[in-house]
């Protein structure tokens, strides 16, 4: 959590990140097969004894999935649950690669502007995070 | 009118219309939020010349085939590609080319397409079936899967094997075959009506998403890029 956190989350910023994209994510969403053949394409899924938890797919339906789900009307625990896998589980490095085409590092990166906007962050304060930054 | 007459008559037309005009509507949408491509290309390094002699020009050849077979998603999962390929291919051609459905057309248009034996029809309709046997075993006992499916994905399966099933058992008379037969038209003509809304609409934007959009795994160079937000804002008013 950054080190400005605030408890509360802004509804309305949020619901302005998520409209800024909303077709074209939700016709992302929409489109996703759920086939999990993205799983190799990315490192961390291969370096993390493929743990499905790394899939793309995996993340992007558990961040930004779920806010769009929710209709905007996040609470600030699960933007906490959300942190881990927007800023931890993906580089962003965008080489996932889709079958059908979704453009998966574009929606990890909405959500992350959603988590920022909230303060919800990696500190360099963090217990265990200080390798992550060097 | 019975549900046979209807599902026989009507219903066929509407869910025809329902699924042109929705591709149409969902192309349109698409091009509406993105815009012509016109950023520079980069200027990539020269690739080498191919060999000229034959016998070497074979080789080299060989060898791209194999080094772009070793990058892609056939060498990892050869099984499920090779499987979802054959199944997305007969998916367009079984109904296409079934004859009842051409001569069904033959009677109410006055022309048909050329079609595939009954025989081979059968086969090819329950291979679609055992590859979907396949995507239904992998969603349930392959973690990996599983973690991501929910009630939904499920229900595009069975949406999907409907129609097929139906079909199937109506070409070798199981059950009543008039009611059987009223299943299979309405599956059918169900599949039709969602194809262009749902899930299912990725036979359309897989072709869209990777052909005409620049990217890494793009088939073609992309000519066409989103527009600035492409979300509820820029599609309504711009």
């Amino acid at each position: 959590m950054g080190a400005e956190q605030k408890n509360t989350v802004d509804q309305n910023r949020i619901n302005r990140i998520l409209e800024r994209q909303e077709t074209r994510m939700k016709m992302y969403l929409s489109h996703c097969v759920h086939c999990s053949l993205c799983a190799e394409s990315c490192f961390l899924y291969m370096s993390n004894n493929r743990d499905p938890k790394y899939m793309p797919s995996y993340k992007v339906i558990n961040s930004l999935g779920k806010m769009y789900r929710k209709k905007g009307k996040i609470r600030m625990e699960l933007l906490e649950d959300m942190k881990e896998i927007v800023w931890k589980s993906c580089v962003l490095c965008q080489r996932c690669y889709c079958p059908v085409g979704v453009d998966i590092p574009a929606m990890i990166s909405l959500a992350r502007s959603v988590c920022r906007s909230q303060g919800v962050f990696p500190g360099f304060d963090e217990a265990g995070n200080m390798e992550s930054w060097l | 009118m019975n549900l046979h007459q209807l599902a026989g008559g009507p219903f066929v037309w509407v869910a025809f219309a329902v699924f042109f005009i929705g591709l149409v509507v969902q192309t349109v949408r698409f091009f509406k939020m993105t815009s012509k491509n016109d950023a520079a290309t980069p200027v990539l390094p020269a690739k080498p010349k191919a060999p000229e002699k034959i016998q070497e020009r074979l080789g080299y050849e060989w060898d791209k085939l194999v080094k772009r077979y070793r990058r892609s998603v056939f060498h990892l999962h050869p099984l499920m590609s090779v499987a979802t390929l054959i199944f997305h291919v007969l998916l367009f051609l079984v109904p296409i080319f079934l004859l009842a459905h051409n001569e069904l057309f033959r009677i109410s248009l006055g022309f048909g397409l050329p079609s595939f034996p009954d025989w081979l029809s059968d086969a090819l309709a329950i291979i679609v079936l055992s590859v979907l046997g396949i995507f239904l075993f992998r969603r349930l006992f392959i973690k990996r899967v599983r973690i991501i499916s929910g009630v939904y994905d499920y229900l595009i399966l069975i949406i999907t094997a409907a129609p097929f099933i139906t079909g199937v058992m109506a070409y070798h008379k199981v059950f009543d075959y008039n009611k059987v037969l009223t299943a299979h038209m309405l599956m059918g003509e169900l599949m039709l009506v969602l194809i262009p809304f749902t899930r299912l609409g990725h036979a359309l934007f897989f072709v869209l998403y990777r052909v005409l959009i620049p990217g890494e795994y793009s088939f073609r160079k992309g000519s066409r890029r989103w527009n600035t937000g492409a979300g509820k804002v820029v599609a309504r008013s711009r």
